[in-house]
């Protein structure tokens, strides 16, 4: 019980500091979506401790505890800057009860019934990651070890310049085990089952933005029944439950796309797209190497989309340019660091790239692309019948002339496949093997993309009775 | 690659068939569907309705099979200390094993772990090698005997643990997978 209310207390600390931030942007008052700005606090909450702390290590200044002080202190200052920020977020989280006292009193039992089949499936994933061990093999050896070295101030330099712990992927970026130490670092003791607490906010924040999300072409109780199709599919639940870092980089992947969404329909964009853009791309990067490739297409396809699609495009360009520049001296200082100790690289430890041959790598992507359509986006213990609706969405996008949508979202999955399969080939193992070993979860990392894309798409509702609904609170 | 980790719980997540469960929610989700039908029919664009609607009820059955699996693992693993949910989880030797260990080695104790290459077993040895690191982990692994109070053995049998590490200490525990040989001379901080 002690050790439940820490993560509590620890998460709520994380929102706060990601609040406070915000806040400081929000001097006008809460603007922009509810639901998003919590999702905002949150990541950007999880960027600041993440990256803070691990700086901090770095340079052997840290006792890890100081931050919770330093914390506190920030977000006591922000709240004495902007107590007209956090007095509107306060009255909006009264209204949010108000809001669903009403709602039960009001709405049709359906309604209900999805709302109370939801919170049963939800409550099983948060009752699984709170009273089992991390159970996956990366998840362990991965990501926990580094966060357990971490709670006993054993992590420092000398952990990544020893080869005993050359299996931890040491190259991997940091943000998942450093959040997971915070999480449990009041606690005496380490325990994985507190650590796996960070995957219980996360798959909460992911349910909220694609329910927000879905909110925006469907009505309640339409939306409802989408959420649950879509968020329990058996490769995001099996992902939130494992303790695998992919499941926070899908996070972070949603809340950037869905941002992306709102701002190219911002006539003039507000300053909160770029405390939302440097977050989620600084969180990309530092949550999984393959975060740094997504936060190339997302701005490669992002320029492409303003230059193609919307008129004012400079000021759009400027906010998105900015951003991802912002991030990547964010980040940089993690590549340097990696560069400059040599940490090996796990995909091609120990073999030259260039030995892979031509003719080789032609069959190593065969198999591998065979390997993926076959086994894994197309198994419907994988993922669903996400992968089935994907080619007619896209027919219907295109007889609808809807070309804008199936380049952005479209455009950055296929981008991000087609990287994966490049990295699949050009590595010196049985393409089969590991594809089948990993690909389901670097399949849901990316599929927010496609998710978003299908959902915009497959909206049914004629506009004016969508226009009316939308209008509706929660 | 992993062998047996997780295959316990894979299972329990596999296992779950057709049930029950799948009539009960296909049930409801199919009352929602014709409900939402009945009310909006002039409104929707029919061919969209039902692709997400044949989505939705494709899912069912895959959504239910992993709940099921997710229900009883819950029920299995409830009000079980952390020890205990890694008897689960993992194989008897290695849990016995992981309790000697902590009961054994204080925190402040070092350990050095050797692995015989040319046991049969080999394939997993790396992986309980790992294990056993992160399960040990913050009691500090040296990279040489000498520096260690306790040394931990995979798959060695015990003629081979006589001839190669009969001097260097006292053998506490043996298994044919699992062994632990606990030093002569400890340096400070070991506990007695």
């Amino acid at each position: 019980m002690t050790d439940f209310l820490i993560g509590f207390f620890n998460m709520l600390l994380i929102v706060l500091a990601g609040f406070s931030l915000a806040s400081w942007w929000l001097k006008d008052g809460l603007k922009i979506d509810k639901t998003l700005l919590f999702a905002l606090s949150w990541v950007s909450g999880c960027v600041i401790i993440a990256i803070t702390q691990f700086y901090l290590m770095l340079s052997g200044l840290l006792n890890i505890s100081i931050i919770h002080g330093v914390l506190l202190l920030l977000i006591v200052i922000s709240l004495y800057n902007n107590k007209t920020v956090y007095w509107a977020a306060m009255i909006e989280i009264k209204q949010y009860i108000l809001t669903f006292r009403n709602f039960l009193r009001l709405h049709n039992s359906l309604q209900i019934i999805l709302c109370v089949l939801i919170l049963f499936f939800g409550f099983q994933i948060l009752v699984f990651n709170a009273i089992t061990p991390v159970w996956s093999y990366d998840g362990w050896l991965i990501w926990t070890i580094k966060a357990k070295l971490l709670h006993y101030n054993f992590l420092d330099i000398d952990f990544f310049k020893n080869k005993i712990y050359d299996f931890a992927k040491l190259d991997y970026p940091m943000l998942v085990p450093v959040l997971q130490a915070f999480i449990t670092k009041l606690s005496p003791d380490f325990d994985e089952r507190l650590a796996k607490f960070f995957f219980n906010m996360c798959f909460i924040i992911f349910g909220l933005i694609l329910y927000n999300f879905i909110r925006n072409f469907f009505d309640r109780l339409f939306s409802l029944l989408l959420l649950f199709a879509i968020l329990f599919s058996p490769f995001i639940v099996l992902n939130f439950i494992s303790g695998y870092a992919d499941a926070v980089l899908a996070k972070f992947y949603l809340f950037t796309i869905v941002v992306f969404y709102r701002f190219f329909n911002e006539k003039s964009p507000g300053l909160y797209y770029y405390i939302a853009f440097v977050t989620g791309f600084a969180g990309l990067m530092f949550s999984k190497n393959e975060g740094s490739i997504y936060v190339v297409g997302l701005v490669l396809f992002s320029l492409l989309y303003i230059r193609f699609y919307i008129d004012r495009k400079s000021q759009h360009i400027k906010y998105i340019i900015l951003s991802a520049v912002v991030a990547f001296l964010l980040y940089l200082p993690w590549v340097v660091f990696i560069k400059h100790f040599n940490i090996a690289n796990e995909v091609i430890s120990g073999t030259n790239i260039s030995l892979v041959s031509f003719t080789v790598f032609l069959s190593h992507f065969y198999m591998a692309a065979k390997t993926l359509i076959v086994n894994v986006m197309f198994d419907p213990q994988v993922s669903g019948a996400l992968f089935y609706l994907l080619p007619i969405t896209i027919y219907l996008a295109i007889q609808k002339n809807e070309f804008k949508n199936i380049f952005f979202f479209c455009g950055i999955f296929f981008f991000n496949l087609l990287l994966l399969l490049f990295v699949y080939a050009l590595t010196p193992f049985d393409p089969a093997l590991h594809v089948v070993s990993s690909a389901n979860r670097v399949l849901m990392s990316m599929s927010p993309a496609i998710i978003c894309f299908m959902i915009m798409t497959l909206s049914f509702r004629n506009n004016e009775l969508s226009e009316i609904e939308t209008a509706e609170t929660c | 690659m992993d062998t047996y980790t997780a295959n316990t719980i894979n299972q329990m997540l596999e296992q779950a068939h057709l049930n029950p469960g799948v009539i009960i929610l296909s049930g409801i989700i199919i009352a929602v569907i014709v409900y939402y039908y009945i009310l909006y029919r002039d409104n929707i664009d029919k061919v969209k309705y039902t692709l997400i609607c044949l989505f939705i009820i494709f899912n069912i059955p895959a959504i239910t099979s992993l709940f099921t699996g997710i229900i009883k693992v819950n029920t299995t693993f409830r009000g079980k200390s952390y020890l205990q949910s890694i008897d689960i989880l993992e194989t008897k030797d290695l849990y016995l094993f992981y309790s000697l260990l902590n009961k054994e080695i204080s925190t402040t104790s070092t350990f050095f772990v050797a692995v015989n290459e040319e046991c049969e077993n080999n394939e997993n040895n790396e992986s309980y090698l790992h294990r056993i690191i992160y399960f040990l982990t913050p009691r500090k692994m040296v990279k040489s005997v000498q520096q260690a109070d306790y040394i931990i053995l995979i798959g060695y049998s015990r003629p081979e643990i006589f001839k190669l590490f009969s001097h260097t200490g006292e053998l506490i525990y043996y298994s044919p997978l699992f062994s632990l040989i606990k030093r002569h001379s400890q340096p400070k901080g070991a506990r007695a």
